[in-house]
């Protein structure tokens, strides 16, 4: 078996919050005893609400905070003991994109400077060489030597977004994690970017893990996904596979709350009642027994473990749901045309 | 039969002082009592603006350059200010897309319901308290006590949101104007609104106008959808229209969503971008990103045609092929 690209072993992160100046402080969760590996090459989408902890697990993973627990295995190097040092040299096989690029670069700089700094940073090339590199980069994504002088409220967004993957990839590396890249953009510019972020991935082997909300982005861009609910991974797998049968009935849930434009046929609109509970109060036992359909006693009093089945699926639930199709528990379905009142 | 809103051959203006700039370009949009219509387009289109336009909440830098906007076979535009405010709430709401900027968070729910109640309306304060009542209990906030003596930051986006459709209701409006609803919350909370809102819909029998940009939100809870690119109306009808679009825009919007039909690498992008002055093209305002342009296309603006399935397109092309 190969050393996957990247490997989270129960992985936590904890957030101390409020607490009075002598008392104990609480925490919050955010990313509770995750493990999932990634593949060199392969595309792992990571997915779930606002709040689920994926960008916290995401900035875990290049160790941009530091864990409260577990390990992160890099090639199979363990990031989180690394020195600095060592750190730094590594930093060159992994890079990250943001959600708002008007936010994670300098309004000051010129698009060329923002790409060559990394080279100019890892003494990679010398100031003038790094700006000469910079304009073939800020090309391969797209943009052109007219772009490359400009600052970044001269940019669209769509064009910022292409600076920044620009400058993710200035250092060659092996394993990007885009956190939210193609949330702050219209429809028509995600899919330039997807487009792009496909042929990067083709042409220089990259790795990704790709944080999103957004389902049918995760669908289309992801080898294998994990879907997040309260910092813990509920379910896991090849992404075509947990999409057309998903076990979790939080999974199922999600993927049923936001259905394809479909206009030819009009499905009744699937409603999953009441809100993700706060992560600083976690509900015992399974996060999502309070909001499950099928929650039986034994789910709010003992958490379940993510098992692995055949084909390298992967699911938390003490009841999942049957994937031949025989016998699923129904989610509460509320027709549209219905007059309710709850 | 009138329709409860009738927007036609609408133009608004904005003059930043430098450069004047053309945001809706003789958009016509009607709705019913009754119908909910989406408005759908990126950002820029004009969407917001035309939703705004019916409120009179335009910014004083925004000209109407020339339409009619009519409710109830009145046109909102020949109102004076008086008027204006009589017709807000009572006649027209909007709901706007991140209900925490739009409620106010030093006031409970409670006084702040109470104080759209006073201004709208002329109820006594036993009847103030069974209008708020019967708006919150339509939105799906059952427990009332709870909820009107809560802070804003004490309830969730999605309980926010619908506290600000029941602050809409509470004024019994005809027409509702949600713009972006749901953007700014979570799938599984977006689709409980996205009930709420047909739930109103029948209950009070009111017309709700959805803006949004996101065309698989719309395709389920609409009737008809608008499509804006550029400040024009390039494509319109019923949703099952829409499983067949004629314009090359919105072909190329819906093919710009992947779904699970989309293998690896076959997204189909819409190459360039929006042009910057829409008001200044002469032909189509498409036709510098069209695949199918022909001469036609950058000399002569099309006009909205009728087709045999009673949709508009707006379109030189007979035909996609």
């Amino acid at each position: 078996m190969t050393t996957p690209m990247i490997q989270a072993q129960n992985l936590s992160k904890n957030f101390s919050v409020g607490g009075s100046l002598f008392g104990r402080p609480d925490y919050v969760h955010a990313v509770d005893s995750v493990g999932f590996s990634v593949q060199r090459g392969e595309t792992f989408g990571l997915v779930g609400e606002s709040g689920c902890g994926k960008s916290t697990l995401g900035r875990l993973l290049i160790r941009l905070i530091e864990p409260t627990g577990g390990i992160v295995l890099f090639d199979g190097i363990d990031i989180t003991k690394a020195s600095t040092s060592e750190m730094r040299s590594m930093r060159r096989r992994m890079q990250i994109v943001h959600q708002n690029p008007y936010a994670a670069i300098d309004p000051r700089m010129r698009a060329r400077d923002v790409v060559a700094q990394p080279l100019i940073v890892h003494k990679v090339l010398d100031r003038k060489a790094a700006r000469e590199r910079a304009v073939e980069l800020l090309e391969q994504v797209g943009l052109t030597a007219r772009h490359a002088n400009r600052y970044p409220h001269q940019l669209s967004g769509g064009q910022l977004q292409r600076v920044a993957i620009a400058r993710a990839i200035s250092l060659e590396p092996e394993l990007l994690i885009l956190d939210e890249p193609t949330s702050a953009l219209d429809v028509s510019v995600q899919a330039q970017i997807l487009r792009l972020l496909e042929d990067l991935r083709d042409e220089h082997d990259l790795t990704y893990v790709f944080i999103s909300h957004d389902l049918s982005v995760i669908r289309y861009i992801s080898d294998t996904i994990g879907v997040m609910y309260l910092g813990r991974i509920v379910e896991s797998g090849p992404a075509q596979e947990v999409f057309d049968t998903p076990r979790h009935p939080y999974a199922r849930a999600l993927l049923e709350a936001a259905p394809e434009p479909d206009f030819a046929v009009r499905k009744p609109l699937s409603v999953l009642e009441g809100n993700v509970p706060s992560a600083l109060n976690p509900p015992s036992g399974c996060h999502f027994h309070e909001r499950c359909p099928i929650a039986r006693p034994i789910c709010a009093e003992v958490g379940p473990e993510l098992v692995t089945s055949a084909g390298g699926r992967r699911v938390a639930c003490h009841f999942p749901l049957e994937v031949d199709g025989v016998e699923t528990t129904p989610i509460k379905i509320r027709d549209g045309s219905e007059d309710t009142s709850e | 039969m009138t329709a409860l809103l009738e927007i036609s051959d609408l133009s608004i203006e904005f003059d930043s002082g430098k450069d004047r700039n053309r945001a809706v370009n003789h958009v016509s949009i009607s709705i019913a009592r009754g119908e909910i219509v989406g408005v759908v387009g990126e950002s820029g289109c004009g969407k917001t603006v035309t939703g705004l336009a019916v409120l009179r909440l335009l910014a004083d830098t925004a000209t109407i350059s020339s339409g009619r906007i009519l409710i109830d076979g009145e046109d909102v535009l020949e109102l004076g200010e008086r008027e204006v405010r009589s017709l807000r709430g009572s006649k027209v709401a909007m709901i706007f897309q991140d209900p925490s900027t739009s409620l106010n968070p030093v006031f409970t729910v409670g006084s702040q319901l109470r104080r759209v109640v006073k201004q709208h309306t002329g109820a006594s304060s036993s009847g103030a308290k069974r209008l708020i009542g019967e708006s919150l209990e339509a939105v799906g906030l059952p427990d009332i006590d709870r909820v009107l003596a809560a802070y804003p930051h004490e309830l969730s986006g999605g309980m926010k949101q619908r506290v600000m459709i029941a602050m809409a209701l509470v004024g019994r409006p005809d027409l509702l104007i949600a713009d972006e609803p749901t953007t700014a919350l979570d799938v599984t909370v977006q689709s409980q609104i996205l009930a709420v809102l047909m739930d109103i819909r029948d209950r009070f029998d009111i017309g709700i106008m959805l803006i949004s940009h996101d065309l698989g939100v719309v395709s389920q809870v609409v009737d008809r959808i608008v499509v804006l690119y550029a400040g024009s109306v390039v494509e319109s009808g019923a949703v099952a229209h829409f499983a067949h679009p004629r314009h090359p825009y919105t072909r190329g919007l819906i093919g710009s969503i992947p779904t699970s039909e989309t293998a690896r690498g076959s997204l189909e992008p819409i190459e360039g971008t929006v042009p910057h002055d829409p008001g200044g093209v002469a032909g189509c305002v498409y036709a510098g990103r069209c695949p199918y342009r022909m001469e036609i296309c950058t000399t002569e603006r099309p006009e909205l045609r009728i087709t045999d399935d009673g949709a508009g397109v707006a379109c030189h092309l007979r035909e996609l092929p």
